[in-house]
């Protein structure tokens, strides 16, 4: 008998709609974690990305039963989530707070996080949308085109973003490589790699 | 000239988690350091981004969360899943009986009022009307129905958008909703 582990998502999402709680669940196990950390990325916080990944599994269940099994399913649940990552971050952004909070945001928003590499902490300094293009690309090895879904954007307008988020973010390391230790939490060094 | 044309297929490799293989390619960055450097910046630069934490949650946390997540899909989501679902037909609420007996009754008594003004009995006039009261009698036929007519498809347009915005709900990859949130993508790439 094949168990709900070994059955695919498209599978455990039509199983789902008609109110299997276990294939739900299924689905929970897999994509809790790469959703929360794409959501704590972004938003900086673990609280923000709970409210997030409950809501995006929330909207998922009861939309289910519409939810086309030729779109892949990671796809849906990295679209909703996206969706409302935007809309929260659109809720605290900058010219809607006091002068006090906007600050505030910036400092947390720009400051290093703990849980956070040298790197990545370089990448949330630049645009929101690089950062999510970024994250998307070597965090869940998504095909640009796959990107552009979640986004909402051109799969053309993805790469050339991306094209220079890499380049500035190249240029950023080899820098820091340079000049700094930068990559105490890194394993690999630019130089060493070339050796 | 020539290096800009290997290294947008550089990107390219690196866009993909397919291997693009190119003959051309290779014997290009055997002969050119500039571009055996660009590879290897792009390459590394990768598998840095995907080794190094951008954000690390802790097993208790996604335990909790994963908790939490099933713990909120109370009864009611699980009666909308079903209600939204293919296989599921949709259910008739006694509300709906109610509407169609009323609408019923309604188109009943329009159609009756309208016969009684387009053909008056004769014990009541005992003259034939003239072709100006004719034709007053005929317009208040006309438009009397018509009022009606227009609350009844005003009703049922209320109807269609309240179940436009429920199907919206259930379906937020439909065209309609993608659009609304490019305009919200949008706006927040003018925040930035
Ligand atoms: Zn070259």
């Amino acid at each position: 008998m094949v168990t709900n582990q070994q059955q695919s998502d498209e599978v455990l999402a039509r199983l789902a709609a008609t109110g299997d709680r276990a294939a739900f669940n299924e689905l929970v196990q897999r994509y809790c974690r790469p959703l929360a950390e794409f959501a704590a990325a972004r938003l900086t916080t673990f609280q923000d990305a709970e409210d997030i990944v409950q809501e995006t599994f929330l909207r998922a269940y009861t939309a289910m039963g519409s939810f086309d099994p030729s779109y892949s399913l990671k796809n849906w649940l990295f679209t909703i989530a996206y969706r409302l990552v935007v809309s929260e971050y659109r809720k605290k952004r900058p010219d809607r707070l006091s002068e006090q909070a906007a600050e505030a945001l910036t400092e947390e928003t720009e400051s290093a996080s703990p849980q956070s590499s040298w790197l990545w902490n370089e990448v949330r300094k630049m645009k929101t949308s690089d950062h999510d293009i970024l994250w998307l690309r070597y965090k869940q090895d998504m095909e640009i085109e796959d990107i552009a879904a979640v986004m909402g954007k051109s799969a053309s307008g993805i790469r050339v973003q991306l094209h220079r988020a890499r380049k500035r973010l190249a240029k950023k390391m080899k820098g820091a490589d340079n000049h700094t230790a930068a990559f105490q939490n890194g394993t690999v060094c630019l130089e060493r790699t070339h050796s | 000239m020539i290096c800009q044309y290997y290294r947008s297929m550089i990107e390219k490799q690196a866009d993909t988690n397919h291997a693009i293989e190119s003959p051309q390619l290779t014997a290009h960055l055997q002969q050119c350091s500039a571009c055996r450097d660009y590879r290897e910046q792009l390459t590394v630069l990768g598998i840095q981004l995907q080794s190094q934490p951008a954000y690390e949650i802790s097993e208790d946390q996604l335990q909790h969360l994963q908790a939490a997540v099933m713990e909120q899909l109370s009864d009611e989501s699980l009666g909308q899943a079903a209600l939204c679902g293919f296989t599921q037909p949709k259910p008739v609420t006694r509300f709906h009986i109610i509407r169609s007996i009323a609408a019923v009754l309604v188109l009943a008594a329009v159609a009756g009022l309208s016969f009684r003004v387009l053909i008056p009995s004769t014990s009541t006039h005992e003259t034939l009307p003239t072709p100006s009261q004719m034709t007053s009698q005929f317009s208040a036929a006309m438009t009397f129905p018509d009022q009606l007519m227009q609350s009844e498809i005003q009703s049922l347009r209320n109807d269609t958008k309240r179940m436009i915005s429920f199907l919206r709900k259930c379906t937020p990859s439909s065209p309609a909703v993608t659009e609304v949130l490019v305009t919200e993508t949008d706006s927040e790439e003018k925040v930035n």
